[in-house]
């Protein structure tokens, strides 16, 4: 192979790619799960966001917030176009109706960094690095597009909004957007919380636009003009390969391992899996009486903070605990994150009507574990 | 987004985890810290008075 260098571009390989900052040696993508591989909670299937004023979680790490119910249908892969060369899945968003909106409403995807991932780009501070954000998109609607990058302290926010234009239609674009660092004095987090979110706009109102271009202050997604997927019925828009990095060139997709990318989402949610579906025994431990005890096991990451436990369904009878000495599943009537949880180690305390016997070894078992999964979250 | 929030003690008699159920049909147990993103929103909702979290039964 061979590689010219110059005092712009860097280092320019014979496939014309660039690096142009020592940063691009290491790793260097902030966004995990960029390529849209890592879907936990919906295994490639559709998720249709029906609570305004909330986030849903589609694939990992890749969240979505409305103030309307049932805008978009959100799927890995949706709509099985041919993804772009190099890639395998895409996250898709197609509109389920035609909505006009309001200046209050705001319907996104985005996803939080966490600010240990970017503490070093002194953002805040007159040092602030220049970063890069690079992406494929395709749409069935042309023109230009907006998204944003928003950080903040705990309590208020800083944005950039940036717009990027679609020229073909059901065309796999790539896009690249260079955005100066943050020199405004503020106190982004760098720590185990919420550091830097990339944002890309579905549907907002006048309230959540800016000028694109500069960073501000409070939290902006949008700009005025740019197209609301949300106002066309059935317009799609479609993501992969997400990557944003320091410096002023985007730089190849930096693809990671299978095992480490599922382990960099895992810090933020872990669904135990295995090869029993039916009746599959995500966790063991004992008895500690005879309608009460408790199961648990270890992370296979460090979670970012204690997680909370939630259960595909509130019917709880749809779990159950089993006990090898006696060979009875008996179903579940509570369960709770026990108190000695961490971000290592879990417990879980669960409730029967009936079946115990102090300091017997039990399993907590659920019916399906697709149906009736579980799974532990601490996302940002 | 939280309906049925209420708090369960631990062994020691102290509050240990609030659980509630969702409204897309699923149920979270949620740990009382101050970092975790459940925690945070459903303390909000009671700060913003719309929701109250019943006490340990």
């Amino acid at each position: 192979m061979s590689f010219s260098i110059n005092g712009t571009t860097g280092i320019t390989f014979n496939d014309s790619t660039n690096m142009a900052t020592a940063a691009s040696l290491g790793p260097r993508n902030r966004i995990i799960n960029g390529n849209m591989l890592i879907d936990q909670r919906n295994s490639g299937a559709s998720v249709t966001a029906s609570t305004t004023g909330a986030t849903t979680y589609t694939i990992d790490r890749w969240s979505y917030y409305t103030t309307q119910a049932s805008k978009f249908t959100i799927q890995q892969n949706a709509g099985s176009v041919t993804p772009p060369s190099g890639f395998n899945k895409y996250l898709g968003f197609t509109s389920s109706s035609s909505y006009t909106v309001t200046s209050t409403d705001l319907i996104t995807t985005l996803q939080w960094i966490e600010g240990y991932n970017v503490a070093d780009l002194n953002f805040g501070t007159a040092n602030a690095k220049t970063i890069t954000l690079s992406f494929w998109a395709y749409s069935s609607l042309t023109g230009t597009f907006a998204g944003s990058v928003i950080g903040t302290n705990g309590s208020t926010f800083r944005s950039y909004v940036f717009t990027f234009s679609i020229a073909s239609a059901n065309t796999w674009t790539y896009i690249t957007v260079t955005i100066p660092g943050d020199t405004t004095t503020f106190s982004y987090n760098t720590t185990n919380g919420q550091g830097l979110a990339l944002s890309f706009n579905l549907g907002c109102g006048s309230n959540y636009q800016t000028t694109a271009g500069s960073w501000t202050s409070s939290n902006y997604y949008s700009t005025s003009g740019a197209q609301n997927i949300v106002s066309t019925n059935g317009a799609t828009f479609y993501i992969t390969g997400v990557q944003l990095e320091v410096g002023s060139v985007a730089t190849p997709y930096q693809f990671n391992t299978y095992s480490d990318q599922l382990a960099q989402c895992q810090r933020y949610c872990f669904r135990p899996t295995g090869t029993s579906n039916v009746n599959f025994l995500s966790s063991s431990g004992s008895w500690t009486g005879t309608v009460v005890g408790f199961a648990s096991g270890s992370f296979p990451v460090p979670m970012r903070a204690l997680p909370s436990l939630t259960t595909d369904s509130s019917t709880l009878s749809n779990y159950a605990v089993y006990t090898p000495s006696t060979s009875i599943f008996n179903p579940v009537t509570s369960l709770s994150v026990n108190g000695v949880t961490g971000t290592f180690n879990y417990a879980i305390t669960f409730g029967t009507a009936s079946g115990g016997t102090a300091g017997t070894g039990a399993y907590l078992a659920q019916n399906s574990q697709t149906t009736y999964g579980l799974y532990w979250s601490a996302e940002l | 987004m939280y309906t049925n929030a209420q708090y369960v003690n631990g062994f020691d008699g102290k509050p240990m985890c609030i659980n509630a159920d969702l409204p897309n049909g699923q149920f979270i147990s949620i740990p009382l810290d101050p970092a975790n993103t459940d925690y945070i929103n459903i303390m909000k909702l009671v700060q913003e008075g719309q929701l109250t979290i019943a006490p340990a039964s």
